[in-house]
C-alpha cells in the first residue's frame, strides 16, 4: 500500500506543476543559509495561509506571526475538536490544497503519516529545537523515521480535588507532592460519595488518553512490539484487573457517574469530589471564582512505575498545499521557544519545552495556590506517557472507547476487552500488508 | 395530439430527471464501484480492483452480522409499529370535534423540531443520573432506568424516540388520505348495517390503501437508512445493540478510513432495502 503511494500515479501537466511548485518552494528551502527558515526573495508576494484548528486563540497567535513575518497572513477555520479530524480526513484524503497548515493530534501523526498527508519536515526544524522539547513530545512528531509534525501543545494529568468536601467528610487529602495510589483514590471516593455528590470521575472516562495508565501501571504495554497487534495485550489478566477496578467505581461501589457526564461542570457545582483533568483546567477553575478550595496533586499509580499521559495538538504540513515554504516558516516557529511563549501568553496552554516548564517550576508566582498548580503540573512531566504510535490509532480509540463505555455500563470486562481485542486486530489487517 | 405535444410531457419532466440522475443514481452507481475496490487506504489516492473481497470481508466479521441483525430487529418492529400508531392518531384527529384543531397542532409539534435536536433532547431527558424521566420515576418510586445505556433497553428506546417524530409525521398523510374518503361511502356502509369497525376495517382500510402503501414504503427507507440517533446517544452501544447498519457503514468509511468496506454495506442495506419495498408493493398494491 505504502510503496503504491509512494510511487504515485502518473505524472499529469497539472500534477506536473503542482510538483515543480513544491520542487521549487523546496530548492528555495534548501538554499537558505539556516536550516530553519527560507530566505524571502523580493518578488515574493504576501501570501494566506489557511489553517483548521480548534484552539480559540489561535488567530491572535497567528496574528503574531504575521507582525515578524509580513509576508504571510494565515487565514484561522475555527472548528470543534472532531470537526478537525473529520475536515482533516475530507480535505487531506482528497489532496486538496488547503489547509496548508494541518493540526494534528500527536497519536495519529502515523496515522496521517502512512497516508502521505504530511510533510517531512526533518531538514526545516532545526535539531536543538528538537531537543528542547520534552522526550514524549518529539518521539510522537516521528513516524517511519520521518520527522512529520512539530509539538505546539503539552499536557500531563493532574489530580484535583475540592478541599472543602474532604474537610467536611473528614478525608486527608494528598499534598501537593505527596502521589496517592489508585486504591487510595478508591477509598476516598466511598467516603467522598454522599448524597447527589460522587467521589470521583476521569475527565475523559471512555478515552484510552487518561485511562492508559491503569494497565500500563499494571505493567502490561497498550500495543504489541508491532505497533498493530493487540489480542493477548489488551485482553490481558493485568488489563483486566485495572478495568475491572475502573468498572466497579462506575457500577459496584458507583463512586463514578455512568453515562454522558460533564467533570468541569459536575466539579465546580461541588457534586464531584476528585478527578483526573489536564493543565488546561487550572485557568478555567482560577478565573471561575469558585466559592470552595480546590487543590491539585500528582497523577495517581499502582504504586510501582509512575505514567502519567500526555500529548496534544501538534502542527504539520500538507504536501499538496501551495505554500509549503512559508507553512513550514510558521509550524517551525510555533514550535520554537518564541511561539511557544506566545501561545502561552494568549492561550495558557502547555509548553513542549522542559526549559519553558522548568521556568513554570521555579516561577515565585507558582507558589501559593491556585499557581502551586502549574508548579504540581509542569513536575509531572517528566513521567509522560505518550500514547501508542501505530498507523491505525483511530480505530484502536474509537473501538477501545466503545469497550470503556460497556464497561462504565456493566459490561463483561473480560468479554468487552476481548471483543474489543479482536475487532482492533481485523482492523489493523489492512496496515498489515 | 401533434409531434410537440407529445414531448411536452417529457420536457417537464427533465429537471426532475436530470436532478435525480445526478443526486440519486450515478451516486449509487458510484457507490457500487467503490465497493469493489481498494478499501483501507484507498485515501492515499492508490485504487486497486479488489472483486469481492471487501464484502467476503464484511461476510467475514461478526460485527457485520450483529449490526445486520439490529437493524432487522429495529425495522421489524418500527415501521409497523409507525404506521399503525399514525393511523390510529390519524382516526382520532379526523373526529368532527370541538377543539380538533388543537388536538391535531399538539400532535405535530414534534414534526416541527429535527431529529437531531429530538434526538438530544431525550439523551438528556433519560439520563440516568440527571434525567427527568428518572427524576419524575424516582418521585413515585420506581427504580431509576438505565434506558440508552441498557443492552436490553437501548434499542427499544431508540424506537421510542424515532416514533415520537414518525408517528406525528405520518399522521399527516393518514390524514389527508382519510379527509379524501368520501362520507357518504361510509354512511351508506353504515346504513346497511356496517358497524364502526367493520366500516373502518372493510371500507376505509382499503381505500385508505394507496396512502398506507406510500407511508409504509417511505417509513421503511428512512428507518433503514437511520443514522442521527445512534450517532448522537449510543455510537452503536452499548455492547453494539443499537449499531444499525448506516451508522457501522459511517463509522467504517469516515472514521476506519476503510471506504471499500462501507461502500459495500451501504450496498448489502440497498439490496435488503430493495427487497423488504419490493414485498410491501406486492401485498400492500391496491387491488383495483
Amino acid at each position: 500500500m505504502r510503496s503504491r503511494w509512494l510511487d504515485g500515479p502518473s505524472l499529469t501537466r497539472r500534477r506536473l506543476l503542482q510538483h515543480s511548485g513544491a520542487g521549487a518552494a523546496a530548492l528555495a528551502l534548501a538554499g537558505g543559509a539556516a536550516a530553519t527558515a527560507p530566505q524571502r526573495t523580493a518578488a515574493q508576494d504576501k501570501v494566506t495561509l489557511t489553517w483548521l484548528v480548534d484552539l480559540p486563540n489561535s488567530q491572535e497567535v497567528a496574528d503574531r506571526f504575521t507582525e515578524a513575518n509580513p509576508d504571510i497572513e494565515i487565514e484561522v477555520e475555527l472548528l470543534t475538536f472532531r470537526e478537525v479530524f473529520q475536515q482533516n480526513q475530507i480535505r487531506l484524503g482528497s489532496k486538496a490544497d488547503n489547509p496548508d497548515i494541518v493540526s494534528v493530534d500527536a497519536p495519529v501523526v502515523a496515522s496521517y503519516g502512512l497516508r502521505g498527508w504530511l510533510l517531512p519536515l526533518d531538514e526545516h526544524i532545526p535539531q536543538e529545537q528538537v531537543d528542547a522539547w520534552v522526550d514524549a513530545q518529539a518521539l510522537s512528531s516521528v513516524y517511519d523515521g520521518k520527522r512529520l509534525s512539530a509539538p505546539i501543545w503539552n499536557s500531563s494529568q493532574l489530580f484535583y480535588y475540592n478541599l472543602d468536601l474532604f474537610e467536611a467528610a473528614g478525608v486527608t487529602p494528598p499534598g501537593p507532592e505527596e502521589r496517592w495510589t489508585w486504591d487510595q483514590v478508591a477509598d476516598a471516593a466511598q467516603r467522598l460519595t454522599q448524597g447527589d455528590v460522587f467521589g470521583f470521575q476521569f475527565e475523559q472516562y471512555n478515552r484510552i488518553y487518561q485511562l492508559q495508565p491503569l494497565p500500563q501501571g499494571k505493567g502490561a504495554p497498550v500495543i504489541g512490539e508491532d505497533g498493530l497487534t493487540v489480542k493477548g495485550i489488551i485482553d490481558s489478566p493485568e488489563w483486566i484487573e485495572a478495568f475491572t477496578w475502573f468498572g466497579d467505581l462506575h457500577t459496584k461501589s458507583k463512586v463514578a457517574p455512568q453515562g454522558t457526564v460533564d467533570v468541569h461542570e459536575l466539579f465546580i457545582n461541588q457534586k464531584l469530589a476528585m478527578c483526573v483533568r489536564g493543565p488546561w483546567a487550572i485557568k478555567s477553575l482560577t478565573e471561575a471564582n469558585l466559592p470552595f478550595r480546590w487543590r491539585a496533586a500528582p497523577h495517581p499509580y499502582w504504586g510501582g512505575e509512575i505514567y502519567v499521559p500526555t500529548d496534544s495538538w501538534h502542527l504539520g504540513v500538507n504536501p499538496n498545499g501551495k505554500h509549503q515554504a512559508e507553512a513550514i516558516r510558521f509550524v517551525q516557529w510555533s514550535s520554537s521557544l518564541e511561539g511557544s511563549r506566545v501561545w502561552r501568553e494568549l492561550e495558557d496552554i502547555w509548553p513542549p519545552q522542559e526549559s519553558l516548564l522548568e521556568e513554570i517550576i521555579q516561577d515565585p508566582a507558582n507558589e501559593d495556590w491556585p499557581g502551586r498548580a502549574y508548579a504540581v503540573a509542569a513536575a509531572e512531566a517528566q513521567h509522560s506517557e505518550p500514547r501508542p504510535l501505530t498507523p491505525g490509532y483511530l480505530e484502536y480509540e474509537e473501538i477501545l472507547s466503545d469497550a470503556f463505555e460497556d464497561i462504565r455500563n456493566g459490561a463483561d470486562v473480560e468479554q468487552a476487552l476481548s471483543g474489543a481485542a479482536d475487532r482492533i486486530d481485523r482492523e489493523m489487517d489492512k496496515y498489515r500488508t | 395530439m401533434t409531434r410537440d405535444e407529445r414531448w411536452t410531457p417529457y420536457l417537464f419532466l427533465l429537471p426532475a430527471m436530470v436532478l435525480l440522475l445526478m443526486w440519486r443514481y450515478i451516486p449509487i452507481v458510484s457507490g457500487l464501484r467503490e465497493s469493489f475496490y481498494s478499501n483501507a487506504l484507498s485515501l492515499t489516492g492508490g485504487r486497486e480492483f479488489v472483486g469481492w473481497d471487501n464484502f467476503t470481508r464484511l461476510f467475514d466479521d461478526p460485527v457485520f452480522w450483529q449490526s445486520l441483525r439490529v437493524t432487522t430487529w429495529f425495522n421489524v418492529i418500527v415501521s409497523p409499529l409507525q404506521v399503525v400508531l399514525a393511523l390510529a392518531l390519524a382516526v382520532v384527529a379526523n373526529q368532527a370535534l370541538r377543539g380538533i384543531g388543537v388536538f391535531r397542532t399538539i400532535l405535530l409539534l414534534p414534526v416541527a423540531i429535527s431529529i437531531n435536536i429530538t434526538s438530544l433532547a431525550w439523551g438528556q431527558a433519560l439520563d440516568t443520573n440527571y434525567g427527568l424521566v428518572n427524576g419524575l420515576l424516582d418521585a413515585v418510586g420506581i427504580a431509576r432506568q438505565p434506558f440508552l445505556r441498557s443492552v436490553d433497553q437501548a434499542l427499544p428506546t431508540l424506537v421510542g424516540i424515532v416514533s415520537w417524530i414518525g408517528v406525528p409525521f405520518w399522521m399527516l398523510f393518514l390524514l389527508a388520505g382519510l379527509q379524501g374518503i368520501p362520507r357518504e361511502v361510509l354512511e351508506a356502509a353504515r346504513i346497511d348495517g356496517a358497524s364502526r369497525w367493520q366500516a373502518f376495517w372493510h371500507v376505509t382500510v382499503p381505500l385508505l390503501r394507496r396512502t398506507i402503501l406510500f407511508v409504509l414504503v417511505s417509513d421503511t427507507v428512512i428507518n433503514f437508512t437511520l443514522f442521527a440517533p445512534p450517532y448522537l446517544l449510543t455510537r452503536g452501544g452499548p455492547q453494539e445493540s443499537t449499531n444499525l447498519m448506516m451508522y457501522e457503514a459511517w463509522q467504517r468509511g469516515f472514521v476506519y478510513g476503510d471506504l471499500g468496506a462501507s461502500a459495500a454495506m451501504v450496498f448489502v442495506l440497498l439490496l435488503i432495502t430493495v427487497v423488504v419495498v419490493a414485498v410491501e408493493f406486492a401485498l400492500l398494491r391496491p387491488r383495483h
